[in-house]
């Protein structure tokens, strides 16, 4: 570019080269025109003709502006005087995009070559013209389709350059296409992986290969705000006459990635509950055979020991019961069914249920409304597991001859709050946020006065906040506890959003 | 009928039914399930599902398709006890459900009703 050369045209020292120059000038593939200084048009070639669609007569002798849309015309004499100061050759498509008239009056894209020639006459312009209207047009569809495309799709040069991107692009990466087009694609990459990105690019340039989507790498990338994200890319090697790109489309698979460890996470469950269960079957069968006296007579240390391995079996079963249910609830897999029902229908129901466990150690158990509650619409039997855990842990967690108290109020319009309080050791204020923590039983370790599987609060917890509620524990050592748990009231299906 | 891989669990469903009374077919597998079937005709049959080989539900099915066999009275016994499961197998053609680990009584209530015409 920009290499200084002169056409010299003797059209009237040498018929010989004047007559060869005719010819080229004829048969060349391109509409040619040579203009003189003041812009007159002095030859036209056929296919200028064919171009232009005038007879070269009509065409000797006008201004070169005849065939420039008048829109132009006027951009095109300052362009002109600008050339004709300082006469550079200038190749075809030198980056502008410029246009044509036909005899019609049609506009045409085109591109133009500009050669300087010296004459006897002085300075005169040759000037080379393509009709480039198919290709505009295959380029327009092509940004059409990329626009269109569901993924987003970036156009790169050989040197790592974007050179076109569609809307699904702006909206993944939180860039405007101003702000990326004429950027190195790397800006889109983790920082640690853009060294080898650029690398990998090369490497695609120098053997140029279509690749699948997930063509099996873990690939990410990276937004606006530095956030990144899990990819899928797709590779197109694309030859143009700006030389190889390579169209890339990218589709995020954050929420694929999720689902699938969700699933592997809810197949491990499956089959670890299936595992577990199948040896429990045969300790907790036969072991309630031999008590049962099925078989044969036992004496009494026989039948305590057969007990304690029921017992245990029994336990580890509710175990295995709540850590499903704590990491279904954790893998967002419980729905709500929500139903309308009496909340103290299950406060009784619920009482009658552990009352021969309170009576064991003596307990008052006492449940009252305080003013009075709408019926609920609540799921019913997450909201009894809910009671059950904390009114059973009331009386595991008491005193011989203490009591519990449950108590249900409205708080407001649409809340109820339910609390439930024992007359046990209390808890320590160290510990009350433990509470709620998976497998962390206070007292843990040394002295286990109480059985349990160190389960039921944290999974308690999890089925309130899945009603969008809160727990909340007051305590003191030696004075007892108060868990109170507030519901809204009534709960829609639509305001869920678990699945 | 019980069929079951598990030995122990083998033995103790059929254990229990035998102590009730019943008349229990063991088998450990769905071959020898099938070859039982031959000349053994069962008013109920207590089906793991994890079987090794053809599994539970393969043999539900071609049972439930074989017009010798389609009437038989098929019930899954499996430790496979999450909520869908039930849902799944009952969609495969069992004609019930029953969780392990089995609880003496509720087992032998259930087998009861399964067992009414």
């Amino acid at each position: 570019m920009g290499e200084k050369r002169k056409l010299v045209v003797r059209t009237k020292d040498n018929p010989n080269e004047s007559k060869l120059f005719r010819m080229v000038f004829e048969s060349a593939p391109n509409a040619m025109l040579l203009v003189d200084r003041a812009g007159s048009i002095e030859i036209v070639n056929a296919q200028a003709e064919k171009v232009f669609g005038y007879h070269r007569d009509e065409l000797i002798g006008k201004s070169v502006e005849t065939l420039i849309p008048d829109r132009l015309g006027k951009k095109h004499l300052d362009f002109k005087s600008k050339f004709l100061d300082q006469p550079v050759a200038r190749p075809m498509g030198a980056g502008r995009d410029l246009y044509a008239k036909k005899k019609n009056g049609v506009e045409f894209p085109v591109e133009i070559g500009l050669n300087p020639v010296e004459t006897p006459d002085g300075i005169k312009v040759l000037a080379a013209i393509i009709d480039i209207s198919d290709r505009k047009k295959a380029e327009e569809r092509f940004r059409l389709v990329v626009e269109s495309a569901p993924n987003a799709m970036i156009l790169v040069n050989k040197e790592g350059t974007i050179t076109l991107v569609n809307s699904m692009t702006e909206n993944l990466f939180g860039y405007s296409r101003s702000e990326v087009i004429g950027m190195n694609v790397e800006m889109l990459i983790p920082i640690r992986y853009r060294h080898d990105h650029a690398q990998f690019r090369h490497a695609f340039f120098d053997k140029p290969q279509h690749r699948e989507m997930g063509a099996g790498r873990d690939l990410f990338a990276r937004r606006k705000d530095g956030s990144e994200f899990p990819v899928e890319i797709g590779l197109n090697p694309i030859e143009a006459l700006e030389g190889s790109l390579v169209l890339a489309s990218i589709i995020d698979i954050t929420e694929r990635k999720l689902l699938e460890a969700n699933r592997l996470k809810s197949d491990f469950l499956a089959n670890m509950s299936h595992e577990l269960r199948t040896p429990l079957n045969a300790i907790l069968g036969f072991s309630e055979l031999l008590v049962d006296r099925r078989v044969g007579p036992l004496n009494e240390k026989q039948l305590e020991y057969l007990n304690d391995i029921h017992s245990g079996g029994t336990h580890l079963l509710q175990l295995i019961n709540n850590i499903l249910d704590l990491s279904k609830i954790e893998a967002g897999k419980v729905e709500l069914s929500t139903e309308k029902f009496d909340l103290m229908e299950v406060v009784e129901g619920v009482a009658s249920v552990l009352k021969p466990l309170a009576s064991k150690s003596a307990l008052t158990m006492t449940h009252r409304i305080k003013g009075s509650i709408p019926p609920a619409r609540l799921d019913k039997s997450k909201f009894r597991q809910i009671l059950f855990n904390l009114m059973s842990n009331a009386i595991k967690f008491n005193k011989v001859g203490g009591f519990v108290k449950v108590e249900l109020e409205m708080i407001n319009e649409d809340q109820v709050c339910l609390a439930v309080e024992d007359s046990g050791k209390g808890i320590a204020k160290v510990d009350l946020k433990k509470l709620f923590i998976p497998f962390v039983q206070l007292d843990s370790g040394t002295n286990r006065e109480y059985e349990g599987s160190g389960l039921g609060l944290a999974l308690t917890k999890n089925l309130v906040e899945l009603h969008h509620g809160t727990i909340n524990v007051k305590s003191e050592l030696g004075r007892g506890s108060i868990f109170t748990v507030v519901l809204p009231l009534r709960i829609e299906s639509e305001h869920l959003n678990q699945d | 009928m019980v069929v079951d891989d598990n030995l122990a669990n083998l033995k103790l469903a059929s254990d229990i039914l035998e102590l009730e009374g019943y008349e229990v077919c063991r088998c450990q597998d769905a071959e020898a399930a099938l070859l039982a079937l031959g000349h053994f005709y069962p008013s109920l049959i207590l089906m793991d599902v994890a079987l090794p080989g053809m599994d539970g539900i393969q043999l539900t099915r071609k049972l439930k398709a074989d017009p010798k066999t389609e009437k038989i009275t098929i019930v899954a016994l499996t430790a496979f006890a999450m909520k869908d499961d039930k849902d799944r197998l009952l969609s495969e053609g069992f004609d019930g459900y029953i969780t392990k680990p089995i609880e003496m009584k509720s087992f032998l209530k259930q087998v009861q009703f399964y067992l009414k015409p």
